[in-house]
């Protein structure tokens, strides 16, 4: 066996072990729950939370608190009009 | 021959364990796995409180609108704001409307409190990607030492933001009555 053989053996090995330990990483990266994020997709999903978060949120308690008074007069008014329907009803 | 194909088989095992336990890609996926948990539980309080509030809205608006009827009060009293009317009617919204604002304002506090932890977890994790970014090659001194206390923080402040959601659900519990 000449040593360009054992050079060339060696290469083989190398690859074959080299594609081996590449799906053992890759099965454990599965089961650590999938690929770990890049830092550029990291940076955008971070920075959806960033961008006027406050302002935003406030928006939002306000919405709700109006929401919920436009709630409260309409389920009032129709809970007078059941109410005044049932005593017409009354005999 | 042997003794270096050996070599050259552990030196690759050596390199595709430590690809699996590379410290910066184990704090991507950390950052990753705490960003989308967060995430999550953000949206979960903000439908949370709104579902609350209106199951109390829902309520009031039946209890308001009895109430106008009892006090004799006409139908168009009750798609009124207190300030539009005069007394009897506007008593009678007006506590209707200050009860509304007690139990809104308890549960919107807790929103708050919750909110409040949400933004600690994202703190954290924009640190561990600020870190991340400005780690040169080659690494510091320490460099390890430092991520693993950045990535220690952001574990901490996501479970910290998990007990504050849970006391947010506690908090809003009872006004869903």
């Amino acid at each position: 066996m000449t040593a360009a053989t054992i050079v060339q053996i060696v290469a083989w090995g190398a690859k074959a072990i080299s594609f081996i330990v590449d799906l053992i990483s890759k099965a454990v990266e599965q089961a650590q729950g999938g690929a770990a994020p890049s830092l550029d997709d990291l940076d955008k999903r971070l920075a959806e939370h960033q961008a006027g978060d406050a302002a935003e949120r406030a928006k939002r308690y306000a919405a709700d608190v109006a929401d919920a008074e436009a709630k409260v007069r309409e389920v009032a008014a129709r809970e007078y009009s059941a109410d005044l329907a049932a005593e017409i009803k009354k005999p | 021959m042997r003794n270096l194909l050996i070599a050259c088989l552990f030196l690759l095992a050596a390199m595709g364990l430590g690809a699996c336990s590379d410290p910066v890609r184990n704090a991507r996926r950390t950052v990753g796995v705490i960003e989308a948990t967060t995430a999550a539980a953000e949206l979960d309080v903000a439908r949370g409180a709104r579902t609350v509030i209106l199951d109390l809205a829902e309520a009031e608006g039946h209890r308001r609108g009895a109430e106008l009827r009892a006090a004799g009060c006409g139908p168009a009293c009750a798609t009124q704001p207190s300030t539009a009317l005069i007394d009897p009617c506007k008593g009678v919204v007006a506590a209707s409307e200050a009860r509304l604002a007690a139990e809104v304002k308890r549960v919107q506090d807790a929103q708050r409190r919750a909110d409040g932890a949400l933004d600690g977890v994202y703190a954290t994790l924009r640190a561990v990607v600020k870190f991340l970014r400005v780690l040169t090659d080659p690494r510091p001194d320490g460099w390890e030492a430092t991520l693993a206390a950045l990535v220690g923080a952001a574990v901490k402040s996501s479970a910290d933001c998990a007990a504050a959601v849970a006391g947010f659900k506690q908090a809003i519990k009872g006004g869903a009555k």
